[in-house]
């Protein structure tokens, strides 16, 4: 582990029940880069994904072994602040999800969740992570409308600057183009880009052009295995591993 | 089974249209050759008419891998081929020129009849010749150890051309030879000597392919 792994993996296996899901991960995650996880449906890379702020608590049947490192902490120790550790390790979903308030509320509702309560704190926390997800422009004359009424790939974005009002470190992304429009999707993959300076940023995509676009690290998942992890530039012109030329250029199955 | 037949069909016939480009080629320069062997005007005139055709297949073959690089944007093996193929397409081309250039010399020696029996740049022809088949064979089988073999071949034809000048020098010095006939003699045998070295820079492409590295450097 040196100065610049944020997660440190080891010996990950995870089980929903007796199925196991992920098989013996190990992985670096570097700080600010964009590491791109690639792999076909039930592969474990989203399971994978969720690893990293422990919302595999939230299923029953989940347990898992091994560990992961976020700096020098494992984050499955019992002493583990789980609502701080999700405070440093934001997420963000496949579909945009904003609460059914106004745009200016969605992003101020985790800074008051956190005990901010000064309007002007408070609107500066909104006015600047509005134009961190490069949203501000967009909806700077019309803040108290209800983020019902944006885009979906203006509720993509208004999510990211959710997300960004909790300060947090890192961002996980659980394919959060899938549902957008070619436009739509290459704002969101220029403002991911933008982001990696101030944030390290995980990301699953099915669409490995996109991984090949905006990742430095790309690893490829299958059947609970991390079959490969490396460089871009090499993964996508001369991965390591048949199983990875199979999946990348499609002789699969 | 696969999910992407059609861009391996595509890039089947990909590799089709370069060996028959490289056909072409080839056949040109064996008939180039012939026709400055014979002093056979008409055949030149036929051959260096047909270089359009080579011309031709280079500018189809790039149409075709510019349109798998937009309409399948192949990755890894497949875009190493696509564009393996995008720059060796030029060394044919290439080949194909110089089987127009050794035709033409037959035009530059109109005044001469006399049939040319030229053993040691025949020599270089013949080996030449396998080099660009066994480079192709290599292209279509995408194998290493034949582009290896095409690299390390082409210091035969070195070998054979510094021969020649040796031997035209010697026979100058003693008037054995009419020094125009030598000189075209030897443009020819350096048309022969260039084409060995489009087939290994075909054979580094192919290497490519393989390795991703062009000349032992990683181009990725």
């Amino acid at each position: 582990m040196n100065e610049n792994t944020v997660f440190d993996v080891k010996d990950l296996n995870l089980y929903y029940g007796e199925k196991q899901a992920l098989k013996n991960i190990e992985i670096p995650i570097y700080k600010n880069q964009i590491t791109a996880l690639i792999g076909p449906s039930g592969c474990g890379k989203s399971t994978f994904l969720r690893t990293l702020n422990r919302m595999n608590d939230l299923i029953d049947e989940c347990h898992l072994d091994g560990q992961i490192n976020y700096y020098d902490q494992n984050i499955y120790h019992q002493n583990m602040d789980v609502i701080s550790l999700r405070t440093h390790v934001g997420m963000v979903f496949q579909k945009p999800n904003p609460f059914p308030m106004s745009i200016f509320d969605n992003i101020a509702y985790g800074p008051r969740c956190q005990g901010i309560k000064d309007k002007q704190v408070l609107k500066e926390i909104v006015e600047e992570s509005l134009k961190q997800a490069a949203l501000y422009e967009e909806v700077k004359d019309r803040l108290k409308e209800s983020a019902l009424s944006l885009s979906g790939g203006q509720q993509q974005r208004l999510c990211i600057a959710r997300t960004i009002a909790m300060k947090p470190d890192v961002i996980l992304m659980d394919e959060p183009t899938s549902a957008l429009d070619p436009v739509a999707t290459l704002k969101i993959e220029d403002l991911v880009v933008e982001l990696k300076k101030n944030y390290t940023i995980i990301i699953v995509t099915h669409n490995m052009q996109q991984a090949a676009r905006i990742a430095d690290k790309t690893a490829f998942f299958l059947m609970g295995e991390l079959i490969e992890y490396g460089d871009n530039s090499t993964l996508f012109s001369t991965p390591q591993f048949k199983k990875t030329e199979d999946y990348i250029t499609g002789r699969f199955g | 089974m696969t999910l992407r037949n059609k861009l391996i069909e595509s890039l089947e016939i990909l590799k089709k249209d370069v060996a028959m480009m490289a056909d072409l080629a080839l056949s040109n320069i064996r008939e180039g050759l012939y026709a400055f062997k014979n002093n056979d005007q008409n055949l030149a005139r036929e051959v260096m008419a047909k270089d359009v055709e080579v011309d031709r297949y280079e500018e189809e073959i790039a149409k075709k891998a510019l349109q798998i690089i937009w309409r399948e944007q192949p990755l890894a093996s497949d875009l190493r081929l696509v564009t393996g193929i995008l720059k060796l397409i030029t060394d044919i081309e290439r080949i194909g020129d110089h089987a127009s250039d050794i035709a033409e010399m037959t035009l530059h020696l109109d005044d001469q009849r006399n049939k040319r029996l030229l053993p040691i740049t025949s020599k270089m022809a013949e080996i030449v010749e396998q080099m660009v088949l066994s480079s192709i064979q290599g292209l279509v089988n995408v194998d290493q150890v034949i582009a290896n073999q095409v690299i390390e071949t082409d210091d035969l034809v070195d070998d054979l051309f510094n021969q020649l000048i040796l031997k035209m020098t010697l026979e100058l010095k003693e008037d054995k030879v009419d020094p125009n006939e030598a000189i075209y003699v030897l443009m020819v045998a350096k048309y022969f000597e260039r084409i060995g070295d489009h087939a290994v820079n075909i054979a580094e492409w192919i290497i490519f392919m393989v390795s991703g590295k062009h000349k032992n450097t990683p181009l990725f």
